[in-house]
């Protein structure tokens, strides 16, 4: 009997040595994320109208005598510009950085005049597993327990979800915003654990990653803030004093990007975003807004408005894009006029928040199809193969905000627990790990407020993809400190006896 | 029992003569119509040419005649034999129009013929009976017999224009070249079957010579007082605005017609009350109001249905406010898409044609447009107003060759409507009044036909009241989707959340201010 047990002990640790459990997270999900968007009939995501932002401007075009399909089916091949492209981009964006290194990939390997949409995908593909390595790796170091697999699954059940994974045949932005979101989460955590001897790297990492992240998405620029919060516990890293300075600069840059990225959105996009914020967000969730528009000093007229998209999607009573509109009703809104709005109307924007957190945690893309029409499946068709966690999660997260704030708040006082443990010990792992918390859930509570306040609740989902990503890395992070018991307090080595 | 069937006979006959007085007519036309094709040779779309297809297709529409266009490079040999005429519009004259099978048979057919535009064919000609005359680099001024009416046409390379006309050949207008006082030719030429316009625009004289001349080919006789109407009115027009605009009109007497959009939904709302209500004092101070079509999005041959529930709810929510329109108004390009003219146009029996939008969006483009009962040519009043290159015609009142309604863009200050109405008093035409004037009217929406004749609502058949101040009506409550009891479960769930966490918070806070004493204490040094 005791020497089965030593033997299985012996085939334990070898397993252990051969497969830690970063290593098993990352070839699962490879796995998983491979089959759907890489073995035919390949799934993604179907265009809901946005692709051509990343399309044009990067010299790729719908085929020419091909039936393009929006919302129902995913489109596999596009057609690669070989002249001159007269195409601009519209916005100031990292994401053409993703897309030329797909188009690079695919000139090299398939073709230089169509573009297989799974190119894309492999770009995508490669920045997540590395994604998933490290943060596997943050959370799961240096404890070599075989508690850690159990860690291993949950990241594979939570970011190997279909959900995020079908985004990856897609010209989205979202599918970078993950990638790099877990890269700067783990950096971050890498350095809190002190994984490597030398920080420079990690810190590199998570700046460029940041940086990118920020850039990739002109929702994302607010994101700058949260970001500059975490970057704040880096300034309790031991024997830094020489780098506070370059890390200064470092949140600098931070913040400005995040305003480039703000600043530099086009001129079209401030407009649709303001008419749909009064059409999706002031006028709705309240029985009739007329009377408040006339307070407010715009004609009650508009209250008719109500859901109407600024470009039709069918039909509609005026051109919401053309001159009478953009004269006589965007003039009159704006950031400020939005806000006081909503400061003068509390319940409706508590309304709203609820419906913005009612949406926080259904990461699947409903509106469109992730089927090819090759397949023969009906379009809109959804994939169900592992979304047990998506799924479960969107039912069953509570529908309120103030559940939310109440989440953070809990969350923010356990952790400020370690935080002054850690202060108090000298340590600095609680201490960055207090401030990268603190900083995933501003992004958890005020992602959906600027979303309601930018946007309304036109696309709320996917306007919120950063929410459930930044509550999932929390979530993590937090079952792993339980079962590593180092919750309330820096890792120690032999913790686990006590 | 004998006198008893007697009796009810008559009963029967005589409540059957009484529905056919209270209903308007529900059917169309039931004059044959004629059948056209529309043969162009090019859109020209840079010198913003494709107006004139569109025109030409309107005023078509107006005479009653079903017309379908078609490009000459796509025409098939024999494809005319299933029409009854033909016209031949030249866009491009640089290029030749070269379909042999065209030529063949437009000239082996017997039926009605037009041609538009420069490249009148020796052919053409001679089957008129007439000597073509190419005249270059001309200055030609159109004018009327009597010389009172004269427009100066833009200097033009050649036209050919007809000397030498039968006797039975009838003329509309006269071109004018500044060279020779003394000599005139033809604008518009109708012989027998067949007809010919030198040139063709979209607004001034030469409109309503060339609607007169087609007037002419197709037999129509009669002249039209034009509609003063109203365009691009939404609910999101300035609506104090509007309300002074149809004020203005009613006390000096002028009959008008409102075209405007409407929302399907939010009847509820005080905004829509207050449209509801303008529109409702326009139908009292003898306006007449034509529901404009929708903009056009993202549309596909599948969004028939979308329209349809669209257009009802227009309709029915605008019943129900007793706004009752008299027709639709729509871009012309809505007449050759089979989806809108099916779900929507087919509702009404008046259609007034507003030109087209400079971008046009098909759900379903085929080019056979259908004809109504009452078709009516909106062009822009302005068109007849300059002075600048000929006679203002607005001045001299003349009436039209076909239901014609010329259109004002709804004033979008005070400043505009003063000039509006600057505008209106310099002109002279007798303007069509709705309640004398205008054909019975009818338009059918899922459950309710709302019917105008001479100046009475029809209210599914019955006569009703345009009220100053809005009925209470018994409107259907608005079905709810079923709540299912999942749903209700994650509700009461979040809830109950909640509430547990808020309570989970106070005790909390509770114990640590309780406690704070003793925790305190605990780091306290024990002396």
């Amino acid at each position: 009997m005791i020497i089965w047990k030593r033997r299985l002990r012996r085939a334990g640790q070898i397993f252990q040595k051969l497969m830690p459990p970063p290593l098993l997270a990352v070839l699962i999900c490879a796995g998983l994320a491979g089959y759907l968007i890489f073995v035919p009939p390949i799934n993604g995501l179907a265009d809901n109208g946005d692709y051509y932002r990343a399309m044009y401007s990067n010299g790729i075009y719908k085929l020419l005598g091909t039936d393009y399909n929006y919302f129902g089916y995913v489109t596999q091949k596009f057609g690669l510009m070989k002249y001159f492209n007269e195409y601009h981009s519209v916005n100031f964006s990292s994401q053409p950085l993703f897309v030329k290194l797909a188009i690079g990939l695919n000139k090299l390997f398939y073709s230089r005049s169509v573009f297989d949409i799974r190119f894309m995908g492999v770009v995508n593909y490669g920045l997540y597993l590395g994604g998933i390595y490290m943060l596997t790796d943050a959370l799961t170091y240096p404890a070599k327990r075989f508690r850690n697999y159990v860690i291993a699954g949950l990241v594979v059940l939570v970011f190997g979800d279909a959900s995020f994974t079908l985004y990856f045949n897609s010209f989205f932005a979202e599918p970078q915003m993950l990638g790099l979101t877990l890269y700067s989460f783990s950096s971050i955590l890498l350095l809190a654990r002190q994984r490597y001897q030398r920080r420079w790297p990690l810190i590199l990492i998570y700046l460029v990653s940041t940086l990118l992240l920020i850039a990739n998405k002109s929702q994302n620029a607010p994101l700058a803030l949260s970001f500059v919060v975490v970057t704040l516990g880096l300034l309790f890293l031991p024997n830094f004093k020489a780098q506070r300075p370059y890390l200064f600069v470092g949140m600098a840059v931070v913040l400005i990007t995040g305003g480039l990225t703000y600043k530099l959105i086009g001129k079209e996009f401030v407009d649709i975003n303001s008419y749909q914020t009064f059409s999706h967000g002031v006028l709705t969730q309240t029985d009739d807004p007329s009377k408040a528009l006339a307070e407010g000093g715009v004609d009650e007229q508009y209250a008719l408005m109500q859901n109407q998209d600024y470009y039709a999607k069918q039909f509609a009573t005026i051109q919401a894009s053309g001159p009478y509109v953009k004269k006589n009703l965007l003039t009159k809104l704006g950031f400020a006029w939005v806000v006081k709005y909503y400061a003068t109307h509390l319940k409706q924007f508590g309304r709203l928040l609820d419906l913005a957190a009612a949406d926080v945690m259904i990461t699947q893309v409903k509106a469109v199809g992730d089927y090819t029409k090759a397949s023969g499946a009906p379009p809109g068709k959804q994939v169900t193969f592992f979304t047990l966690y998506s799924q479960v999660a969107g039912a069953f997260f509570p529908q309120k905000f103030a559940f939310n704030c109440l989440l953070a708040m809990a969350l923010l006082m356990t952790y400020a627990v370690g935080f002054y443990n850690d202060l108090k010990n000298h340590e600095f792992e609680g201490i960055l790990r207090f401030f990268l918390v603190a900083g995933y859930l501003t992004i958890f509570i005020f992602v959906p407020v600027i979303s309601i306040i930018g946007d309304g609740d036109a696309d709320l989902a996917k306007h919120l993809f950063m929410v459930p990503v930044s509550i999932d890395l929390i979530f993590l992070l937090f079952i792993s400190d339980v079962l590593n018991h180092r919750l309330w307090h820096a890792y120690r080595q032999g913790a686990d006896a006590s | 029992m004998k006198n008893h069937r007697a009796l009810f006979r008559w009963l029967f006959v005589g409540l059957v003569l009484l529905m056919g007085l209270a209903v308007p007519g529900r059917v169309q036309a039931a004059q044959p119509v004629e059948r056209v094709l529309l043969v162009y040779d090019s859109q020209n779309v840079a010198n913003n040419d494709q107006t004139k297809v569109a025109a030409v297709q309107r005023i078509l529409t107006g005479l009653h005649v079903q017309v379908k266009t078609e490009a000459a490079e796509n025409y098939r040999s024999g494809q005319l034999a299933k029409y009854q005429g033909v016209v031949t519009l030249i866009n491009w004259p640089q290029t030749a129009l070269n379909n042999r099978a065209f030529s063949r048979d437009r000239a082996r057919f017997k039926g009605i013929k037009l041609h538009i535009g420069p490249n009148l064919t020796k052919q053409e000609a001679q089957s008129m009976g007439v000597t073509p005359v190419k005249l270059y680099h001309q200055q030609l001024t159109l004018r009327n017999k009597q010389r009172t009416v004269h427009q100066l046409l833009p200097f033009s390379e050649t036209m050919t224009a007809l000397t030498k006309l039968p006797t039975k050949a009838r003329t509309v207008g006269y071109l004018q070249p500044q060279t020779a006082q003394k000599r005139a030719y033809p604008y518009g030429t109708v012989v027998g079957r067949q007809g010919y316009l030198p040139y063709f625009s979209t607004g001034g004289y030469s409109l309503t010579l060339a609607m007169q001349t087609m007037a002419t080919l197709f037999g129509h006789t009669k002249t039209y007082d034009p509609l003063l109407t109203i365009t691009k009115v939404t609910p999101y027009s300035n609506l104090v605005l509007l309300n002074k605009l149809s004020l203005t009109l009613y006390r000096r007497g002028i009959p008008f017609a409102v075209s405007t959009t409407t929302v399907g939904t939010n009847a509820n709302f005080k905004a829509y009350q207050r449209f509801a209500k303008v529109l409702r004092l326009i139908e009292n101070r003898g306006g007449v109001i034509f529901l404009k079509t929708p903009v056009v999005g993202g549309v596909t041959a599948s969004s028939g249905h979308t329209l349809d529930d669209l257009m009802n709810n227009y309709l029915i929510q605008f019943a129900q406010n007793q706004v009752y329109p008299v027709g639709i108004s729509t871009p012309a390009f809505w007449n050759q898409d089979r989806v809108y003219r099916n779900y929507a146009l087919k509702k009404a029996n008046q259609i007034l044609w507003l030109p087209n939008p400079a971008t046009l969006t098909y759900a379903k483009q085929d080019n056979e447009a259908t004809v109504f009962k009452n078709s009516i040519y909106g062009v822009a009043a302005s068109s007849f107003g300059t002075v600048s290159s000929g006679t203002d015609l607005s001045k001299m009142g003349r009436r039209f060759a076909i239901p014609t309604a010329l259109t004002f863009t709804m004033p979008n200050s005070e400043t505009s409507l003063k000039d509006f109405e600057h505008r209106v008093n310099r002109m002279h035409y007798q303007w069509l009044n709705p309640a004398t004037q205008m054909k019975s009217t009818n338009i059918v929406s899922g459950t309710a036909t709302i019917g105008y004749q001479y100046g009475t609502y029809f209210l599914n058949g019955a006569r009703t009241q345009v009220p100053d101040q809005p009925v209470q009506e018994k409107t259907l409550a608005a079905v709810k989707p079923e709540e299912s009891w999942m749903n209700r479960f994650f509700k009461v769930q979040g809830n109950v959340l909640l509430i547990f966490f808020l309570g989970t918070f106070a005790v909390f806070g509770l114990f640590i201010f309780v406690g704070r004493k003793v925790y305190l204490n605990m780091f306290k040094r024990k002396g």
